[in-house]
């Protein structure tokens, strides 16, 4: 499948932390959630992917070209959320309209006073005076007015209420059916993940855990409750990771189906992304 | 470029307002007194606090946001600088309303007002010129303590200056060098020699503020 994003090797050193050789392609016509605890490095990379900030190894090839050869121009085809509109404070939305034509090339009026109406933003009222959630929205108005090709979120819908964010990843899906278009989000919010995203990226101190399709994710993954007894008796090679509580044992395994063929007298329960991460995070491990 | 001059006015308007009104009454002042410079002074004052602003509101996010888009950093620098010729045509646009004002009400023009408006531009590119990239470097909040040392420096060198006159030597020279020029004329001079030295600071200091601005990470 073509790539619309590669990442290969994609390495940044700070004084107490690495994003470390992170390495995946991102699948044309997808939505890629993005997952870690804070501080992962999440917002590190798709700053990194936007030269926002340099990379010190590796490389970053959009559509196949390394980003070092293109030009800025690029970026008109990235509709972008980051928490970055908090300098516009003095202009209102119909102004911040006025100033982005003048940015993008592509820029559709059209489109962008659709958004205002659909999510009911006031042009006239000064950004500053927004809330948080109706700062996100203007956010997205403009991320998607512009012919964007790749969205490229962060935290997007966390400032939302519940309706707000479905109407958002319903934009979002509406947004993948060309398959020319793809979608990176990074999100706290794993509902909404686990109900819009295809592939699941895992970050975790600045390392790339895993990238799968996120159903074949749910497949692979489950969890076993089983006393210290039978934990010990489980192979090293299914255990992900693992939590104790006052009955026993919670054990995330991996190669599900595997395991279960050889061992059926474990009960396997589904697990949720969410889950899933958290025994990454705070499980122990063997 | 437009659409970062238009961005830079538009989170400018409020405060625009405050100054307009500022000068309005530096301009009546002026006037009653029969003396144009107090709106020199302020629209120089104003000129320098919109360019902290338009840091500021980079600071805040706007740079991020700015790079986040098809905006490279080159061009956010050269409307930065772009910005600094626009306020130095405000001061004169000022200065030019400030003195017409005066004489029609006075019936009189101020003779030293060329040599003035020159001072005082000098002033000005010499002042962002060093500011820029220390804000760029630094950020507004150290670069308003640096901008404080920039308006001790004149007091200082005045100081110097009348020290160095004590001089023998240098007296010689200056008392051999107003056998050829009157003392206007090499007023005139060193003001001219400032102006156009301030002028190359500020072109040295957009060389210097661009390759800053590359290497900054947001």
């Amino acid at each position: 499948m073509e790539a619309a994003v590669s990442l290969k090797n994609v390495t940044k050193h700070y004084d107490q932390f690495t994003l470390d050789h992170i390495t995946m392609d991102i699948p044309k016509g997808s939505i890629v959630g993005l997952v870690g605890e804070n501080g992962a490095g999440k917002t590190t990379l798709l700053k990194m992917i936007l030269q926002m900030t340099s990379i010190q190894e590796g490389e970053v090839l959009v559509d196949g070209k390394n980003i070092k050869e293109l030009t800025p121009q690029w970026k008109e085809q990235a509709g972008v959320i980051l928490s970055g509109l908090e300098f516009a404070g003095q202009m209102n939305a119909r102004e911040l309209g006025n100033c982005m034509r003048r940015l993008y090339r592509n820029w559709q009026d059209d489109r962008f006073e659709k958004y205002l109406n659909d999510f009911q933003i006031d042009r006239h009222k000064n950004i500053k005076n927004y809330s948080k959630g109706m700062k996100r929205k203007l956010d997205l108005a403009v991320a998607l007015s512009h012919q964007a090709k790749l969205l490229l979120f962060d935290e997007a819908t966390s400032d939302l209420d519940p309706v707000v964010r479905d109407d958002i990843l319903d934009i979002l899906l509406e947004f993948i059916q060309d398959e020319e278009h793809t979608a990176v989000i990074s999100s706290h919010i794993i509902s909404d993940l686990e109900k819009a995203a295809d592939y699941i990226a895992f970050l975790h101190e600045g390392k790339l855990k895993f990238f799968m399709n996120k159903d074949e994710m749910l497949c692979q993954f489950g969890v076993v409750r089983c006393t210290p007894e039978d934990y010990r008796k489980i192979p090293d090679t299914y255990v992900q990771g693992f939590r104790k509580n006052q009955f026993g044992y919670e054990v995330l395994i991996q190669n599900k189906e595997e395991f279960q063929r050889k061992y059926p007298n474990y009960t396997v329960d589904y697990t949720t992304i969410e889950e899933i991460i958290v025994y990454y995070v705070k499980g122990g491990t063997r | 470029m437009k659409g970062l001059l238009l961005m830079n006015c538009y989170n400018m308007k409020m405060y625009l307002r405050q100054y307009l009104i500022l000068l309005v009454i530096f301009l009546v002042f002026g006037v009653s007194t029969g003396n144009s410079f107090y709106i020199m002074g302020m629209s120089l004052v104003v000129g320098i606090n919109i360019s902290f602003l338009t840091f500021s509101f980079g600071e805040a996010g706007g740079y991020a946001y700015l790079l986040s888009g098809p905006v490279t950093r080159k061009a956010i620098v050269q409307t930065k600088y772009l910005f600094q010729l626009v306020g130095a045509a405000f001061i004169l646009l000022c200065s030019g309303v400030g003195e017409l004002f005066n004489r029609l009400v006075t019936g009189r023009a101020e003779e030293t007002w060329l040599l003035s408006i020159i001072s005082i531009l000098g002033i000005y590119f010499l002042f962002m010129g060093i500011l820029v990239p220390v804000t760029y470097r630094y950020g507004t909040e150290k670069a308003r303590i640096v901008s404080i040392g920039i308006i001790a420096a004149p007091m200082i060198l005045v100081f110097l200056g009348a020290r160095l006159m004590q001089i023998p030597i240098l007296l010689e020279i200056l008392d051999r060098l107003s056998w050829l020029f009157t003392q206007e004329q090499m007023v005139f001079f060193i003001v001219l020699v400032i102006f156009v030295a301030s002028v190359l600071i500020m072109g040295v200091s957009y060389l210097i503020s661009m390759r800053i601005f590359e290497k900054t990470e947001f």
